[in-house]
């Protein structure tokens, strides 16, 4: 699960990388989501790195990305990609090995 | 082996995911080999929001309300700023659309439930101005504006705007009162002065009665006519619809009528005048006047001997023509008397009458004088109506 993204070593407990397509509804929703979820529990924790397909078409084919909102977990390993805008939020946590939300 | 089994399951696993993201409404883009391709239903809502932003702008920035009406079913759909322009904001639309229209003026009732169902029965908008008393006693002008929106044909609502107008109306009709009482001021003002000058003619008048030298009672008597040329241009105001124009037609009919029976002579002339469509500002009024009113009583008082004219068949008759070549006003004053005598210069006369005309003429106006001594006398004055340019 290893993608060429990945590679760049970061310091940061959390390594993650969006791929959204330009403005889009979709790409707009996750990129809100992975903010705030960031905001308020991994404050400190992460480098987010965020890659428009639109402008960069090479990154997307190099790591195989096949639709947008994808978001790339290079870190913690073995790291887990999640498709989607995201709203699910459980489905979000769980590939960030974070505890389940309190309901 | 098992390697790719796994490499496998995981493949097949993911193209479940995008395909469950995609079924889901998701996904923006999928990226092929070549190009990335956009979901229609992305774009779509791209152009959506984008319309849907400039709409909100609009209606924000206008300050307007938005209504519908069910042609089906009766039902009425109002947004929150309609209820709060009306003062009923805690109503939901049914006790909104029963309460609302009981807020209209009665006769605004009328006019918008006639409208609606014009609108209905030949498909066309409409655009209403109407009042509304408000529950706390409140009363607001409203405009709307209505289209009935088709579907396959048949109409199945109509739907509308409403703005608040209050504010604009309220100017509209200060504005409106406070040109009134300036027109009636002005209207005053007029007849005033015509008042005043007449009293002046009244008094020359009165002494024209007790001096006996025929020449200075003359004097007087001309003097009296030149002032009343003047008091005819301010009745004339006072009396008409518009207070900064005079038709000039009805002002030489009547000047040439007072001059003929104020030089009443023992036998008839004919006056015939000729100024259709024109009309001048005051300044240029009365100078224009006081021409005429010099060419005229000339022409009463000298043109025609015995009631002689210049053919001796014919009967006496002295035209007034004036029109107007874009800028330029042509006044001819015409007789076909016995024609002007050699001896007098229409330009270095030294009597009154004439020496005024070239005074106002000439140097008042920037006119032009010309004498044509052919069949009677026929005098033309042209001048530059620069008053028309600013006006």
């Amino acid at each position: 699960m290893i993608k060429p993204e990945c590679s760049q070593k970061v310091k940061t407990e959390y390594h993650l990388i969006l791929f959204v397509a330009g403005d889009g509804a979709n790409s707009r929703i996750a990129r809100n989501n992975l903010d705030r979820l960031c905001e308020l529990e991994l404050a400190g924790r992460f480098t987010l790195k965020i890659v428009d397909v639109l402008k960069n078409f090479k990154a997307a084919v190099e790591n195989n990305i096949l639709v947008t909102p994808t978001l790339l977990v290079c870190k913690p390993e073995p790291g887990v990609i999640v498709i989607g805008n995201l709203n699910e939020h459980q489905k979000v946590r769980t590939a960030l090995s974070l505890k389940a939300d309190q309901p | 082996m098992n390697r790719n089994t796994e490499t496998l399951r995981n493949r097949l696993q993911r193209a479940e995911e995008v395909l469950e993201a995609i079924r889901t409404g998701q996904v923006d883009a999928v990226v092929g080999k070549e190009k990335i391709v956009l979901l229609k239903l992305h774009e779509m809502e791209q152009e959506l929001r984008h319309t849907q932003e400039l709409l909100r702008v609009a209606v924000e920035t206008g300050k307007l309300a938005s209504w519908a009406i069910d042609l089906n079913t009766g039902r009425l759909l109002a947004c929150p700023r309609l209820k709060e322009m009306f003062g009923l904001s805690a109503m939901n639309d049914r006790q909104f659309q029963r309460k609302s229209l009981s807020l209209l003026f009665e006769e605004d009732r009328k006019r918008l439930m006639d409208e609606g169902k014009r609108a209905v029965e030949s498909g066309d908008g409409f655009e209403i101005e109407f009042r509304i008393r408000r529950q706390d006693g409140e009363i607001r002008w409203l405009r709307s504006q209505s289209k009935p929106v088709k579907r396959k044909n048949h109409l199945v609502s109509l739907i509308g705007n409403v703005a608040d107008i209050t504010e604009s109306k309220l100017l509209e009709f200060a504005l409106r009162d406070s040109l009134m009482e300036k027109e009636l001021l002005l209207r005053e003002v007029h007849h005033r002065v015509k008042n005043n000058l007449a009293v002046v003619c009244a008094l020359l008048d009165m002494q024209q009665q007790v001096i006996e030298d025929p020449a200075v009672a003359m004097v007087l008597k001309e003097l009296e006519i030149r002032i009343r040329s003047i008091v005819l241009v301010h009745e004339q105001l006072y009396r008409s619809q518009n207070l900064s124009r005079i038709i000039f037609q009805d002002y030489i009919t009547t000047l040439l009528h007072d001059l003929r029976s104020s030089f009443g002579a023992d036998f008839d002339v004919r006056c015939i005048t000729k100024a259709q469509g024109i009309e001048f500002g005051i300044d240029t009024a009365i100078p224009c006047g006081m021409i005429i009113n010099e060419l005229v009583t000339n022409a009463i008082k000298h043109a025609f001997p015995d009631g002689m004219t210049h053919d001796r068949k014919t009967a006496p008759e002295i035209t007034v023509e004036v029109n107007l070549e874009q800028e330029f006003c042509r006044i001819v004053v015409a007789d076909n008397g016995v024609g002007f005598p050699r001896e007098v210069d229409l330009h270095t006369s030294r009597t009154f009458g004439l020496r005024l005309v070239n005074m106002i003429g000439i140097h008042q106006l920037q006119g032009s004088l010309e004498l044509d001594r052919r069949k009677g006398t026929r005098i033309t004055f042209v001048f530059k109506d620069s008053h028309k340019e600013t006006q």
